[in-house]
Protein backbone atom coordinates (compact mmCIF):
# COMPACT_ATOMS: atom_id res chain seq x y z
CA UNK A 1 0.00 0.00 0.00
CA UNK A 2 1.42 3.41 -0.94
CA UNK A 3 2.17 6.43 1.94
CA UNK A 4 0.87 9.72 0.65
CA UNK A 5 3.72 10.84 3.36
CA UNK A 6 6.66 8.84 1.87
CA UNK A 7 5.23 10.22 -1.88
CA UNK A 8 5.50 13.26 -0.98
CA UNK A 9 8.38 13.37 0.21
CA UNK A 10 9.76 11.52 -2.53
CA UNK A 11 8.26 13.91 -5.11
CA UNK A 12 9.70 17.51 -3.44
CA UNK A 13 13.35 15.58 -2.70
CA UNK A 14 13.36 15.23 -6.41
CA UNK A 15 12.38 18.46 -7.65
CA UNK A 16 14.91 19.95 -5.19
CA UNK A 17 17.67 17.96 -6.03
CA UNK A 18 16.49 15.34 -8.61
CA UNK A 19 17.35 12.18 -6.03
CA UNK A 20 15.10 9.65 -6.65
CA UNK A 21 14.08 6.00 -4.80
CA UNK A 22 14.09 7.23 -1.17
CA UNK A 23 12.81 5.03 1.31
CA UNK A 24 11.90 5.45 5.01
CA UNK A 25 15.29 5.18 6.24
CA UNK A 26 17.38 6.91 3.46
CA UNK A 27 19.57 9.09 5.32
CA UNK A 28 19.21 12.82 3.77
CA UNK A 29 23.22 13.54 4.12
CA UNK A 30 24.72 9.93 4.56
CA UNK A 31 23.09 8.43 1.48
CA UNK A 32 21.82 11.21 -0.56
CA UNK A 33 25.07 13.33 0.07
CA UNK A 34 22.94 16.08 0.13
CA UNK A 35 24.62 19.98 1.29
CA UNK A 36 23.75 22.17 3.88
CA UNK A 37 22.59 24.10 0.69
CA UNK A 38 20.17 21.56 -0.47
CA UNK A 39 18.74 20.92 2.77
CA UNK A 40 18.04 24.15 3.08
CA UNK A 41 15.98 24.26 0.02
CA UNK A 42 14.30 20.97 1.03
CA UNK A 43 13.42 22.55 4.17
CA UNK A 44 11.50 25.81 2.33
CA UNK A 45 9.55 23.51 -0.10
CA UNK A 46 8.76 21.49 3.11
CA UNK A 47 7.16 24.89 4.99
CA UNK A 48 5.71 25.83 1.53
CA UNK A 49 3.97 22.36 0.68
CA UNK A 50 2.57 21.68 4.43
CA UNK A 51 2.04 25.56 5.42
CA UNK A 52 4.25 25.28 8.62
CA UNK A 53 7.80 26.57 9.73
CA UNK A 54 10.57 24.23 10.73
CA UNK A 55 12.94 25.93 13.28
CA UNK A 56 16.64 25.25 12.14
CA UNK A 57 17.59 24.00 15.04
CA UNK A 58 14.86 20.90 14.20
CA UNK A 59 16.47 20.44 10.67
CA UNK A 60 19.44 18.80 12.33
CA UNK A 61 17.16 16.21 14.04
CA UNK A 62 15.92 15.60 10.82
CA UNK A 63 18.26 12.73 9.33
CA UNK A 64 16.47 10.26 7.59
CA UNK A 65 12.91 10.38 5.68
CA UNK A 66 10.89 8.67 8.55
CA UNK A 67 12.00 11.73 10.98
CA UNK A 68 10.79 13.88 8.46
CA UNK A 69 7.23 11.95 8.45
CA UNK A 70 7.23 11.64 12.45
CA UNK A 71 7.86 15.37 12.44
CA UNK A 72 5.03 16.55 10.64
CA UNK A 73 2.40 13.88 11.85
CA UNK A 74 3.31 15.30 15.44
CA UNK A 75 3.09 18.33 14.14
CA UNK A 76 -0.98 17.37 13.31
CA UNK A 77 -0.25 17.50 9.68
CA UNK A 78 -1.46 14.51 7.37
CA UNK A 79 -1.53 13.93 3.40
CA UNK A 80 -3.68 12.25 1.30
CA UNK B 1 48.21 45.15 9.60
CA UNK B 2 48.03 41.74 10.04
CA UNK B 3 46.81 39.60 6.54
CA UNK B 4 46.49 35.76 6.39
CA UNK B 5 47.85 33.71 3.56
CA UNK B 6 44.94 30.82 2.71
CA UNK B 7 46.06 28.41 0.48
CA UNK B 8 42.91 27.26 -1.76
CA UNK B 9 43.41 23.75 -3.22
CA UNK B 10 41.61 22.45 -5.68
CA UNK B 11 40.76 19.02 -7.29
CA UNK B 12 37.86 17.79 -9.78
CA UNK B 13 35.75 15.68 -7.73
CA UNK B 14 35.94 12.67 -10.42
CA UNK B 15 39.28 12.40 -10.29
CA UNK B 16 39.33 8.76 -8.09
CA UNK B 17 40.51 9.95 -5.37
CA UNK B 18 40.01 10.42 -1.72
CA UNK B 19 39.46 13.36 0.21
CA UNK B 20 42.12 12.17 2.68
CA UNK B 21 44.51 11.61 -0.07
CA UNK B 22 43.61 15.05 -1.80
CA UNK B 23 44.02 16.55 1.66
CA UNK B 24 47.32 15.14 2.16
CA UNK B 25 48.22 16.49 -1.33
CA UNK B 26 47.13 19.93 -0.30
CA UNK B 27 49.06 19.98 3.26
CA UNK B 28 52.28 18.40 1.68
CA UNK B 29 52.14 21.43 -0.68
CA UNK B 30 50.78 24.13 1.67
CA UNK B 31 53.37 23.24 4.03
CA UNK B 32 56.45 23.18 1.61
CA UNK B 33 55.30 27.24 0.58
CA UNK B 34 54.27 28.31 4.16
CA UNK B 35 56.75 30.73 6.30
CA UNK B 36 57.45 28.93 9.27
CA UNK B 37 59.62 25.94 8.62
CA UNK B 38 58.22 24.02 11.98
CA UNK B 39 54.74 23.18 9.54
CA UNK B 40 57.26 21.33 7.10
CA UNK B 41 58.32 19.07 9.93
CA UNK B 42 55.00 18.38 11.19
CA UNK B 43 53.52 17.45 7.88
CA UNK B 44 56.13 15.56 7.41
CA UNK B 45 55.04 13.31 10.54
CA UNK B 46 51.36 13.86 10.40
CA UNK B 47 49.68 10.61 8.52
CA UNK B 48 47.29 13.81 7.42
CA UNK B 49 44.25 11.95 9.95
CA UNK B 50 40.96 14.29 10.07
CA UNK B 51 38.76 14.76 13.44
CA UNK B 52 35.81 16.38 13.77
CA UNK B 53 33.97 18.73 16.63
CA UNK B 54 31.00 17.75 17.83
CA UNK B 55 29.57 20.15 14.61
CA UNK B 56 31.60 18.77 12.29
CA UNK B 57 34.44 21.38 11.80
CA UNK B 58 37.58 19.52 10.32
CA UNK B 59 40.73 19.53 12.09
CA UNK B 60 44.14 17.92 11.10
CA UNK B 61 44.45 15.25 14.29
CA UNK B 62 48.68 15.94 14.58
CA UNK B 63 48.88 19.53 13.33
CA UNK B 64 47.58 21.80 15.50
CA UNK B 65 47.17 25.62 14.57
CA UNK B 66 46.14 24.99 10.79
CA UNK B 67 43.08 25.63 10.05
CA UNK B 68 40.95 23.23 7.50
CA UNK B 69 37.87 23.35 5.79
CA UNK B 70 36.26 21.88 2.95
CA UNK B 71 33.85 22.55 0.44
CA UNK B 72 32.30 21.23 -2.84
CA UNK B 73 29.97 22.12 -5.82
CA UNK B 74 29.55 21.10 -9.01
CA UNK B 75 32.46 18.89 -10.26
CA UNK B 76 35.24 20.65 -7.78
CA UNK B 77 36.37 19.79 -3.87
CA UNK B 78 38.23 22.67 -2.85
CA UNK B 79 40.30 22.70 0.60
CA UNK B 80 41.58 25.82 2.51
CA UNK B 81 44.42 25.71 4.84
CA UNK B 82 46.02 28.64 6.63
CA UNK B 83 47.29 29.42 10.10
CA UNK B 84 44.66 29.97 12.49
CA UNK B 85 40.87 29.33 11.98
CA UNK B 86 38.95 29.72 8.68
CA UNK B 87 35.87 28.87 6.74
CA UNK B 88 35.45 28.50 2.67
CA UNK B 89 32.31 27.98 1.03
CA UNK B 90 32.03 27.45 -2.71
CA UNK B 91 28.10 27.52 -4.21
CA UNK B 92 26.60 27.00 -7.58
CA UNK B 93 24.08 29.18 -8.99
CA UNK B 94 21.48 26.79 -9.19
CA UNK B 95 18.27 26.99 -11.64
CA UNK B 96 16.52 23.69 -11.40
CA UNK B 97 15.50 21.66 -14.05
CA UNK B 98 12.75 23.26 -15.67
CA UNK B 99 12.80 26.48 -13.73
CA UNK B 100 13.36 29.33 -15.39
CA UNK B 101 15.77 32.12 -13.85
CA UNK B 102 13.38 34.52 -13.28
CA UNK B 103 11.22 31.87 -10.85
CA UNK B 104 14.67 31.24 -9.32
CA UNK B 105 15.23 34.43 -8.56
CA UNK B 106 11.95 34.67 -6.91
CA UNK B 107 12.25 31.61 -4.81
CA UNK B 108 15.62 32.77 -3.59
CA UNK B 109 14.03 35.88 -2.79
CA UNK B 110 12.10 34.32 -0.48
CA UNK B 111 14.47 32.01 1.23
CA UNK B 112 16.56 35.38 1.66
CA UNK B 113 13.78 36.43 3.67
CA UNK B 114 13.13 33.12 5.29
CA UNK B 115 16.88 32.50 6.22
CA UNK B 116 19.14 35.90 5.85
CA UNK B 117 19.43 38.89 8.33
CA UNK B 118 17.18 41.80 7.50
CA UNK B 119 19.72 43.67 6.04
CA UNK B 120 21.28 40.70 4.04
CA UNK B 121 17.47 39.84 3.07
CA UNK B 122 17.22 43.52 1.95
CA UNK B 123 20.26 44.00 -0.30
CA UNK B 124 18.73 40.11 -1.88
CA UNK B 125 15.67 41.52 -2.56
CA UNK B 126 16.88 45.42 -3.76
CA UNK B 127 19.34 44.07 -6.98
CA UNK B 128 19.89 41.34 -8.67
CA UNK B 129 18.33 38.54 -6.69
CA UNK B 130 19.64 35.68 -7.85
CA UNK B 131 23.43 36.76 -7.87
CA UNK B 132 23.03 38.55 -4.59
CA UNK B 133 21.63 35.55 -2.94
CA UNK B 134 24.59 33.54 -3.91
CA UNK B 135 27.05 36.44 -2.57
CA UNK B 136 25.49 36.51 0.34
CA UNK B 137 24.71 32.37 1.17
CA UNK B 138 28.74 31.37 0.73
CA UNK B 139 29.69 34.65 2.90
CA UNK B 140 27.40 33.55 5.51
CA UNK B 141 28.35 29.72 4.95
CA UNK B 142 32.29 29.98 4.82
CA UNK B 143 31.32 32.23 8.38
CA UNK B 144 29.71 29.65 10.03
CA UNK B 145 32.31 26.94 8.86
CA UNK B 146 35.16 29.57 10.41
CA UNK B 147 32.94 29.72 13.90
CA UNK B 148 32.57 25.79 13.72
CA UNK B 149 29.07 26.73 14.68
CA UNK B 150 27.23 24.96 11.34
CA UNK B 151 24.36 26.17 10.36
CA UNK B 152 21.85 27.31 13.39
CA UNK B 153 18.87 29.23 14.84
CA UNK B 154 21.48 31.81 14.57
CA UNK B 155 22.11 31.90 11.27
CA UNK B 156 19.59 35.10 10.59
CA UNK B 157 21.07 36.90 13.27
CA UNK B 158 24.55 37.74 12.18
CA UNK B 159 24.87 39.78 9.15
CA UNK B 160 27.91 39.48 6.86
CA UNK B 161 27.19 42.99 5.32
CA UNK B 162 29.01 45.79 7.09
CA UNK B 163 27.10 47.60 9.36
CA UNK B 164 27.33 51.56 7.75
CA UNK B 165 26.86 50.41 4.61
CA UNK B 166 23.56 51.04 2.54
CA UNK B 167 22.16 47.99 1.09
CA UNK B 168 22.25 49.53 -1.99
CA UNK B 169 25.57 49.67 -2.03
CA UNK B 170 26.69 47.26 0.48
CA UNK B 171 29.06 44.80 -1.29
CA UNK B 172 31.30 45.51 -4.33
CA UNK B 173 29.32 44.60 -6.99
CA UNK B 174 30.93 41.94 -9.53
CA UNK B 175 31.39 42.72 -12.65
CA UNK B 176 32.21 39.76 -15.60
CA UNK B 177 35.64 38.93 -14.78
CA UNK B 178 36.82 38.86 -17.83
CA UNK B 179 37.14 42.64 -17.81
CA UNK B 180 38.60 42.66 -14.07
CA UNK B 181 42.15 41.04 -15.19
CA UNK B 182 43.31 44.68 -14.28
CA UNK B 183 41.91 44.77 -10.89
CA UNK B 184 43.86 41.57 -10.22
CA UNK B 185 46.90 43.34 -9.59
CA UNK B 186 44.85 46.08 -7.00
CA UNK B 187 43.64 43.04 -5.27
CA UNK B 188 47.07 41.61 -4.70
CA UNK B 189 49.77 42.49 -1.99
CA UNK B 190 51.50 45.22 -4.30
CA UNK B 191 54.55 42.76 -4.52
CA UNK B 192 54.84 42.01 -8.13
CA UNK B 193 56.40 38.31 -7.16
CA UNK B 194 53.59 37.12 -4.97
CA UNK B 195 51.37 39.02 -8.00
CA UNK B 196 52.79 36.08 -10.05
CA UNK B 197 52.73 33.56 -7.62
CA UNK B 198 49.16 34.20 -6.48
CA UNK B 199 48.06 34.10 -10.68
CA UNK B 200 45.83 30.86 -11.70
CA UNK B 201 47.41 29.05 -14.80
CA UNK B 202 49.32 31.07 -17.61
CA UNK B 203 46.58 30.47 -19.64
CA UNK B 204 43.81 31.06 -17.32
CA UNK B 205 41.84 33.54 -16.46
CA UNK B 206 43.11 34.76 -12.95
CA UNK B 207 40.24 35.20 -10.27
CA UNK B 208 39.88 38.79 -8.70
CA UNK B 209 38.93 38.41 -4.77
CA UNK B 210 36.58 41.24 -3.48
CA UNK B 211 37.38 41.74 0.40
CA UNK B 212 35.36 43.05 3.15
CA UNK B 213 34.80 42.64 7.10
CA UNK B 214 31.98 42.42 8.78
CA UNK B 215 30.90 41.40 12.03
CA UNK B 216 34.70 41.62 12.98
CA UNK B 217 35.94 39.05 10.90
CA UNK B 218 37.03 38.75 7.30
CA UNK B 219 35.68 37.85 3.66
CA UNK B 220 37.30 37.74 0.65
CA UNK B 221 35.22 36.63 -2.45
CA UNK B 222 35.44 35.37 -5.99
CA UNK B 223 33.12 34.75 -8.96
CA UNK B 224 34.45 31.34 -10.39
CA UNK B 225 32.74 30.28 -14.07
CA UNK B 226 33.35 27.08 -15.31
CA UNK B 227 29.81 25.29 -17.08
CA UNK B 228 28.27 27.55 -14.89
CA UNK B 229 28.22 29.85 -12.31
CA UNK B 230 30.14 29.65 -8.42
CA UNK B 231 30.83 31.94 -6.04
CA UNK B 232 33.77 31.49 -3.91
CA UNK B 233 34.00 32.94 -0.21
CA UNK B 234 36.86 32.67 2.50
CA UNK B 235 36.49 33.74 5.83
CA UNK B 236 39.06 34.20 8.46
CA UNK B 237 39.89 36.30 11.22
CA UNK B 238 42.29 38.89 8.87
CA UNK B 239 42.67 40.44 5.51
CA UNK B 240 42.54 37.27 3.31
CA UNK B 241 44.78 36.73 0.48
CA UNK B 242 43.80 33.44 -1.45
CA UNK B 243 46.39 31.60 -3.31
CA UNK B 244 44.55 29.08 -5.36
CA UNK B 245 46.18 25.66 -6.96
CA UNK B 246 44.50 23.22 -9.25
CA UNK B 247 45.33 19.83 -8.21
CA UNK B 248 44.16 17.77 -10.63
CA UNK B 249 45.28 19.11 -13.93
CA UNK B 250 44.06 21.76 -15.79
CA UNK B 251 40.02 21.70 -15.81
CA UNK B 252 38.70 22.03 -19.31
CA UNK B 253 35.28 22.73 -20.43
CA UNK B 254 32.79 23.00 -22.89
CA UNK B 255 31.80 26.51 -23.14
CA UNK B 256 28.05 26.93 -24.30
CA UNK B 257 26.94 25.49 -27.94
CA UNK B 258 30.16 26.60 -29.40
CA UNK B 259 32.21 23.94 -28.06
CA UNK B 260 34.94 26.31 -26.81
CA UNK B 261 37.19 24.77 -23.95
CA UNK B 262 38.00 27.73 -21.37
CA UNK B 263 40.48 26.87 -18.49
CA UNK B 264 39.96 28.57 -15.55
Amino acid sequence: MKDPFLELIQKIVYEVTGRKNLTYDTDFVQDLGLSSFDIMNIVCAFEEEFDTEIPTRDVWQLHQVQDVITYMEKKGITVG
Amino acid sequence: MEHRSVGIYCFDLKDGKTSESRLKEAVKDWMRTAESPEWGLLAAESDGTIIRSGRGKPYFRDIPGIGLSITHSGPFWFCALAEGELGIDLQEHVIRAGESRRQAETRYRKMAVRFFHKREAAYVLEGDSFRRFFRIWAAKEAYVKYTGQGIDDSFGEFCVIPEKWKPESCLPELSDVSRENSDWQREASGKPEEEKARRAPADGQPLTFRRWTAGGVWFAEASVRAEGEYTLCVCCAAPVFPELKWMSGPLRFGAGSAGEERQI
